[in-house]
């Protein structure tokens, strides 16, 4: 069994692949007075963005043409790529009676996340990672890819009842930054002879110019809420509605706004516009008029984007070694498309479960991923993968829980 | 229930330390050396190789937007000449003809004291003639085109008075100059006094004087009326009465008199600017004339001569004109007629092969000129009796003309200019690694031309010379275009941008092209002269690759 163990836990260290959210061993019993919940995640997945290019990406090294041409072949006309980074620590009291009531505690958590949501065409992949030269001689469309990248922290307090483990907390979020780009209609020309570009843009891009590490702030909630459900007449399940940074920030700095809606026509520049008009590349100001790129700023509202998950839990206490799981997750983002997931969990030993589960949706299509989860006296540690199969992306995920 | 926070950490720690404490300090030591671990990691760069490029330049160079700057002429559509006319001199009137800023001044003291002037009575009036110094100039009649007079007077008597200036030969439609003040009461050391400026512009000066025989004199007459509402006032001979007249910036429209024989001896120097980019080879230009035109719109006769000339080119060789039209006086007759139908009279001197070396003159290809000439006003002096005219409109004038058949035989001849460049590029950021500059031309011009770059460092040495793969072949060579009726070659050069030179961009501070052109014979290849066709043009589209190593 330990060499089992060992297996497991190495397989998913080194492949980095966990299961973002691990199934939680739901226990209605109040063994402790006081939980630390420590989770982080970096996940990110596409349709179409194999491993060996966006390992490079993030770990470094050099792209070869090798490893382009293999994303470049798995690409459609739109494709799909998401992040989602985040360290979060809870604490969670079962022994402090809030308002005074006896069943319920409270929750103190603090937390960091990162998200990146990109749609982008097939042909904007061709030019980021070959050139433009490629498209001598033919349109290179844009239209369609969006981006939104958020980093913000969040600090929270809130509500906990002790026998469902349920738990509401009112949060203020701090934005770091963010950024969107949109394009709508987006189509780059060639002429064969390359004397001629062609660019038609219908598009806007909102950023930030500020390195401050606060540039926004806002409210939001996160919740937990466990639902009994028996369906089977011997015990108990739990049904598990979670939100997590349901919230808006209102910005403190005011964002960039660029937007064109032209089609500019470069042919190259004349002598007289080089040599007496010699300011047309002097000033970035000039340059964008030139192509019909217009400027603004404005301080918006802006919502988080926050994540829902519905699903089945785990009872810890069942007398079942084998348990189903299986729920529906989604991001307020409109990239991420709802991800259906589907389990099984197994309690090898009194302080060890493994599982398998598959999934389908979120940014990427099929995946296919496995955990584990082990018990050491007041320590819980968990490490879970949810693409074992699929080379489109990569994760790993740790929750160390701590009672006492 | 806990009732403070002390008491909530005290039993944290209790679960932490004491219960399994080495169990649980290792667990935690295992913790710490992973997030170390992890959070020492560092990313390397990620990089890749992308291959970009874009359209640098497009566009016609062609000798049509110089046709009208008289530099370059068609007479019939078909071809071309090169008009090397230049004005090299151009006097006028006021060139000629000057004024200085003169004050006039009239006194005026009774001869006698009068104890009782009554009211209103005029106890002066007095004319008085001024002259000028003009040196052997002697205007008779002048017409003012701008000037101001500023009149002063001065009041010295117990009550006040009229002053009446009236400058008689200052007339304007037929009317005297006149202005009238009433000057307050003053004394000798402190007089009454009153002034004004008035504009002048389209008087007519008659210089002539009161008897009307002289010249270069102007007349004031001076009046004065004791104050008509006042008392009887006591005026002694001591008693000043004075004005002055400032006549400033005068500038005359017509003079009439005798200018004197004035000596004009001037080198004029010109410029030819392009010449100064040609640093070796030969153009081989067709016989021309060179024609002195010198134009005479005074009413005088003028002598004069060219004493040399003489052009230097970009490599310091100097040719002399050597003619025998050189160094002789010659007479230019006086203009004729009035200002609206003046007849000018001018006089020519023409250089041609047969009397001089003009073609080895022009085709030093001289950047910078030098012309030295002499000019004499009435070299027989005052013979019109005073009475020579200079209009608005009359000038005296030297003008080079030579008007030269386009055809170019050019061996070698070789343009350089030199631009400064800055560029920069940091190998830890997205980069440049390679590049290739692409050229399409398309030649309706009959010379061939083979283009080379020298990159040079802030001291000027060379660091790199990238030669064309190419050259722009001659229009001869290429096929008849019939919608624009010339022959067209089409041709491509690529100037290779090796790893090197990309790398060392930031070392390059100065970009030096260079141009060597011949004008082939389509048959034989040697080198001939060649007509230049109306509408020739040279159209260029540069385009830049760049294969760019992306650093994120």
């Amino acid at each position: 069994m330990k060499y089992f163990f060992l297996f497991n836990f190495l397989f998913v260290v080194f492949l980095f692949n966990a299961q973002h959210w691990c199934p939680v061993q739901h226990d209605t019993l109040i063994k402790s007075k006081n939980e630390i919940i420590f989770s982080a995640c970096a996940n990110y997945s596409s349709t179409s963005l194999n491993n060996s290019l966006t390992k490079k990406l993030f770990y470094g090294g050099e792209i070869t043409e090798a490893i382009k041409n293999k994303s470049f072949k798995l690409h459609v006309d739109l494709n799909r790529f998401g992040t989602d980074i985040s360290a979060e620590i809870e604490y969670r009291n079962f022994s402090f009676n809030l308002l005074k009531h006896k069943n319920w505690g409270f929750v103190v958590k603090a937390g960091y996340y990162s998200f990146l949501a990109a749609q982008y065409s097939k042909d904007l992949f061709g030019v980021t990672f070959y050139g433009n030269e490629m498209y001598q001689g033919q349109l290179a469309s844009f239209s369609g890819t969006k981006i939104s990248t958020y980093s913000f922290e969040k600090l929270g307090f809130g509500w906990l009842d002790k026998k469902s483990k349920s738990s509401v907390c009112l949060n203020v979020f701090n934005l770091t930054n963010t950024l969107s780009a949109k394009i709508n209609t987006g189509v780059i020309y060639q002429s064969n002879e390359g004397d001629t570009l062609m660019v038609l843009f219908d598009g806007d891009a909102s950023i930030i110019n500020s390195k401050s590490f606060s540039n926004g702030l806002g409210l939001g909630l996160d919740f937990d809420i466990r639902i009994p459900m028996t369906y089977k007449s011997d015990e108990a399940n739990y049904i598990q509605f979670l939100g997590r940074n349901l919230g808006l920030v209102s910005l403190t700095q005011a964002q960039t706004i660029y937007r064109a809606d032209s089609v500019y026509t470069f042919t190259g520049f004349t002598f007289d516009q080089l040599l007496n008009n010699g300011d047309i590349l002097s000033s970035p100001a000039n340059i964008l008029d030139s192509v019909g790129i217009t400027k603004s700023e404005k301080k918006s509202i802006l919502f988080l984007p926050g994540f829902l998950q519905v699903s089945k839990l785990i009872n810890e206490n069942s007398k079942n070694r084998l348990q189903e799981f299986y729920g529906i997750r989604m991001y307020l983002s409109s990239i991420y498309t709802p991800m259906l997931f589907i389990g099984a969990n197994y309690r090898l030993g009194k302080n060890l479960n493994i599982g398998l589960n598959g999934s389908y949706g979120g940014f990427t299509s099929y995946r296919l991923g496995m955990y584990s989860s082990l018990k050491l006296r007041n320590w819980n540690l968990a490490l879970a993968s949810e693409n074992l199969i699929s080379q489109n992306g990569e994760s790993l995920i740790l929750r160390l829980q701590c009672a006492f | 229930m806990y009732r403070s926070w002390s008491r909530l950490c005290y039993d944290t720690r209790k679960n932490l330390i004491l219960n399994d404490n080495l169990e649980v300090k290792r667990q935690f030591f295992i913790l710490l050396l992973l997030t170390i671990l992890i959070c020492s990691c560092k990313k390397k760069q990620t990089t890749w190789n992308t291959d970009w490029s874009a359209p640098i330049i497009s566009d016609t160079i062609s000798l049509s937007n110089l046709y009208n700057d008289s530099t370059l002429v068609s007479s019939n559509q078909t071809s071309i000449d090169l008009d090397l006319s230049r004005t090299i001199l151009n006097l006028g009137l006021s060139d000629l003809v000057g004024f200085p800023d003169t004050t006039i001044n009239q006194s005026f003291n009774l001869n006698l004291s009068l104890s009782n002037v009554p009211a209103g009575y005029t106890f002066a009036n007095t004319i008085e003639e001024h002259s000028f110094d003009l040196n052997d100039v002697q205007l008779k009649k002048v017409d003012v085109s701008s000037g101001t007079i500023k009149l002063k007077v001065f009041n010295s008597i117990a009550t006040k008075v009229y002053f009446k200036i009236i400058l008689p030969g200052i007339t304007k439609n037929g009317l005297a100059f006149e202005q009238i003040f009433f000057v307050n009461a003053g004394t000798n050391a402190q007089p009454g006094s009153a002034e004004e400026l008035l504009d002048i512009s389209g008087y007519s000066f008659d210089l002539r004087g009161v008897n009307g025989l002289g010249y270069n004199k102007l007349q004031s007459q001076l009046i004065i009326t004791s104050d008509p509402t006042g008392p009887s006032v006591a005026i002694s001979s001591n008693n000043d009465f004075s004005f002055s007249a400032e006549l400033s910036g005068l500038k005359f429209s017509y003079a009439k008199g005798y200018f004197g024989n004035t000596l004009i001896s001037e080198t004029a120097e010109f410029l030819v600017p392009y010449f100064n980019s040609i640093v070796a080879g030969n153009l081989d230009l067709p016989s021309a004339n060179l024609d002195f035109e010198i134009e005479n719109g005074m009413k005088f006769g003028i002598k004069g001569k060219i004493i040399s000339a003489e052009n230097t080119n970009s490599s310091g060789n100097t040719s002399q004109l050597v003619s025998s039209n050189l160094g002789n006086d010659f007479l230019i007759s006086p203009a004729t007629g009035a200002w609206n139908s003046l007849q000018t009279s001018s006089q020519h001197l023409i250089f041609s092969a047969a009397n001089s070396n003009i073609e080895s003159y022009l085709e030093n290809l001289g950047s910078s000129h030098q012309l030295a000439y002499q000019f004499q006003l009435n070299p027989w002096g005052n013979v019109s009796g005073g009475n020579d005219e200079i209009f608005a409109n009359s000038r005296l004038k030297i003008k080079i003309k030579s008007q030269i058949p386009l055809i170019v035989g050019a061996d070698g001849l070789t343009l350089r200019d030199t631009f400064n460049i800055d560029l920069k590029q940091n190998s830890n950021k997205t980069h440049a690694k390679t590049g290739l500059l692409s050229l399409t031309a398309t030649n309706a011009f009959p010379l061939a031309c083979e283009p080379i770059l020298y990159l040079l460092n802030e001291n000027g040495s060379i660091l790199y010379t990238i030669n064309a793969t190419s050259q722009i072949y001659s229009s001869l060579l290429g096929s008849l275009n019939n919608q624009s009726g010339l022959f067209e070659k089409p041709s491509l050069l690529e100037f290779v941008l090796t790893e090197d030179i990309v790398k060392n961009l930031d070392k390059i501070k100065k970009i030096v092209v260079q141009a060597k052109f011949d004008t082939p014979s389509p048959s034989s290849g040697i080198n001939e002269a060649q007509s230049i066709p109306f509408g020739a043009f040279l159209g260029i589209k540069l385009r830049l690759k760049l294969n760019a190593e992306i650093v994120y």
